[in-house]
């Protein structure tokens, strides 16, 4: 997020998977929230039509 | 470990409510709770390939009672109702408790190991969509056992007959497809944000192997399918207990839209059981001609155009409920455009293997009979695309044919060909040639013998979904029914095979098991260890290891 290759590259191992897992649970909401998005969305259009 | 490494990775630890100490530095913790409380992703890999293997055994085992049922006409062993359940659970049953859970098991074992990764980027939350599975398999098989016995209405679960007209037991289907779909979306969640950030720093996504590009594609085609699915049981559930009319025509409801809720979620459902396969043969085929993949980045948008059209297409389950033309027109060339992304497909694997230095390893033979049988699949299914044709096609043997060849010959032979691939990886033993061979050949002819009379029966009239059949169909259907008990014999020897390999197999030595094989997953020796890239590959070996570059001049 925001790094350069050269800068994870310098980073320890620890480091590393500390800054990839911060990315990925990110990432993990903004997919869950599109998920029940779709979940919404389906039965708001059903209840609609 | 300095002191000042165990420092900060205990402040990780607080940080990510992680304990990185189990994951990656210990190995494997002993005896069966090792299974229950792991987050290694080969272990819940395991997990889930053989959860998906029993299931499929179970599934297949109602197959054999709808075969045996459908080898004379008349009634012979099962009511008609018994023989509906047998019908709904054997395809509910394969499509979520076989194909998928084994896509998913494959992601977990490889999709770190191909992308550089420690592991799944949410090894917790990994742990608990498996653990959903057992239960919610359970549960569905359950029904079988209560009053009015299972769910009868085949596993599209058409309102009204899953509503009105079903069994009690339709509750617990409902909260088992709900639990179902929960552990598939968290498992795509988890694949995406482990795609997304889990690469090793110099991996960039066009370095990334097919088979992990074919996933993330697959898991957006899960987050935008699979909720669509939980609202409409959702919905049934209300209709069924809740006094809703969401289906219900005498309450102002719609049973059409059902109709088209589940199709929408069910047509996206066939590409998520197809495209982890076209992943899988696309690092087959490379390592067994000797050449690089053909045309990798017009594989990578072929998929992804695949998987957009898939969203616009579900009319084509639906010519017959009383369609304008104009509907019927837009479904029926939305559907036949989907041939050129596919096309694009079984060209690049084809001019793979032209003039490549072809051997058939066991696993080849699987990719190369995919590649064949799949198209035959893909070509029946343009037959049924078009609408004035469909109209005969409908509801007859020849789409029970059609998705059989897609969804057996084509996701189900992909996934042997994965497992007799990676296996001598995952275990560092290699399975019985020979024996390998031979089981090929028998699952291979016995498939043939058991789906392709189908077409003929299909384009004769029958019909699908019926325990007992008119006179003419007898022939076709006795020796689809023969092909049926050999094809299903034909996985105690795929048991044999695979248990034998693991207990017994010839111990893989100096390297890797495919000596063209590439891929970062084979860089772990002979086999693979159960915490992998402590330091994250370079990216001169994310290069060395592509399947899809040219590595002319280096064997």
């Amino acid at each position: 997020m925001g790094k350069s290759v050269e800068e994870l590259q310098s980073m320890t191992e620890e480091e590393l998977l500390k800054h990839q897992r911060k990315g990925a649970r990110l990432t993990a909401l903004i997919v869950a929230i599109l998920a029940l998005g779709v979940f919404s969305l389906t039965l708001y259009m059903k209840s609609k039509s | 470990m300095s002191t000042t490494t165990t420092d900060l990775q205990d402040e990780i630890e607080k940080i990510d409510g992680h304990d990185s100490h189990d994951d990656h530095h210990h190995g494997p913790e002993p005896g069966l709770l090792r299974w229950v409380k792991t987050t290694n992703h080969k272990d819940i890999g395991t997990l889930y390939i053989w959860f998906a293997f029993s299931m499929l055994l179970i599934g297949g085992a109602f197959a054999m009672v709808i075969r045996a049922e459908l080898f004379q006409p008349g009634l012979q062993l099962v009511e008609p109702q018994f023989f509906n359940q047998m019908t709904t659970l054997h395809g509910l049953i394969m499509v979520f408790g076989a194909i998928m859970p084994a896509f998913v098991g494959l992601a977990n074992w490889q999709i770190p190991l191909m992308i550089g990764a420690k592991d799944m980027a949410l090894p917790r939350m990994n742990n608990w969509s498996f653990w959903i599975l057992p239960f919610a398999g359970t549960m569905l098989l359950s029904t079988l056992f209560m009053q009015g016995g299972g769910p009868a209405f085949g596993w599209t679960f058409y309102a009204p007959l899953s509503t009105t007209f079903a069994p009690e037991s339709t509750d617990f289907f409902i909260f088992a497809v709900h639990m179902l779909g929960f552990s598939s979306i968290m498992g795509a969640i988890n694949v995406i944000a482990t795609i997304l950030n889990m690469r090793a720093p110099d991996m960039k996504l066009m370095d990334m192997p097919l088979f992990v590009w074919t996933w993330l594609i697959t898991a957006f085609l899960l987050i935008a399918a699979m909720p669509v699915l939980a609202g409409a049981v959702t919905m049934m559930l209300t209709d069924r207990n809740f006094g809703t009319s969401f289906f219900d025509a005498s309450g102002g409801g719609d049973p059409v839209m059902f109709q088209h809720i589940f199709w929408f979620f069910g047509h996206p459902e066939v590409y998520i059981m197809i495209l982890p396969a076209f992943g899988i043969v696309s690092q087959i085929i490379p390592t067994f001609a000797r050449k690089p993949l053909f045309g990798y980045s017009s594989m990578v948008y072929a998929t992804a155009a695949i998987a957009l059209l898939s969203f616009v297409v579900w009319g084509h389950h639906m010519f017959l409920v009383g369609m304008p033309i104009a509907g019927q027109l837009y479904f029926m060339y939305a559907t036949i455009l989907i041939s050129v992304p596919t096309g694009v497909k079984v060209f690049n694997w084809v001019t793979t293997m032209w003039r490549g230095s072809l051997s058939f390893e066991t696993p080849m033979l699987w990719a190369v009979a995919f590649v064949i049988l799949f198209t035959i699949g893909g070509l029946s299914g343009l037959m049924l695309g078009i609408a004035p044709a469909d109209i005969q096609y409908h509801d007859t043997y020849f789409v029970v044919a059609h998705f059989h060849y897609v969804l057996v010959t084509g996701a189900l032979f992909s996934i042997i060909a994965a497992v007799f691939y990676w296996l001598p990886m995952w275990c560092g033993r290699m399975y019985n040639e020979k024996l390998a061979v031979i089981h090929f050949w028998w699952a291979i002819i016995s498939v043939n013998v058991l789906f392709f009379p189908q077409h003929f029966l299909g384009l004769a009239g029958m019909p699908r979904r019926i325990p007992d059949y008119s006179l003419q169909f007898a022939d076709f259907n006795m020796i689809s029914s023969i092909g049926g008990f050999a094809f299903g014999l034909s996985f105690i020897m795929l048991t044999y095979i695979i248990v034998d390999c693991i207990r017994n197999g010839k111990p893989v030595e100096g390297g890797r098991a495919w000596e063209t094989a590439r891929g970062l997953e084979w860089t772990q020796g002979e086999k693979a260890q159960y915490h992998s890239f402590d330091t994250p590959p370079s990216r001169a070996t994310i290069l060395a290891e592509s399947s899809h570059i040219s590595h002319e001049g280096q064997h």
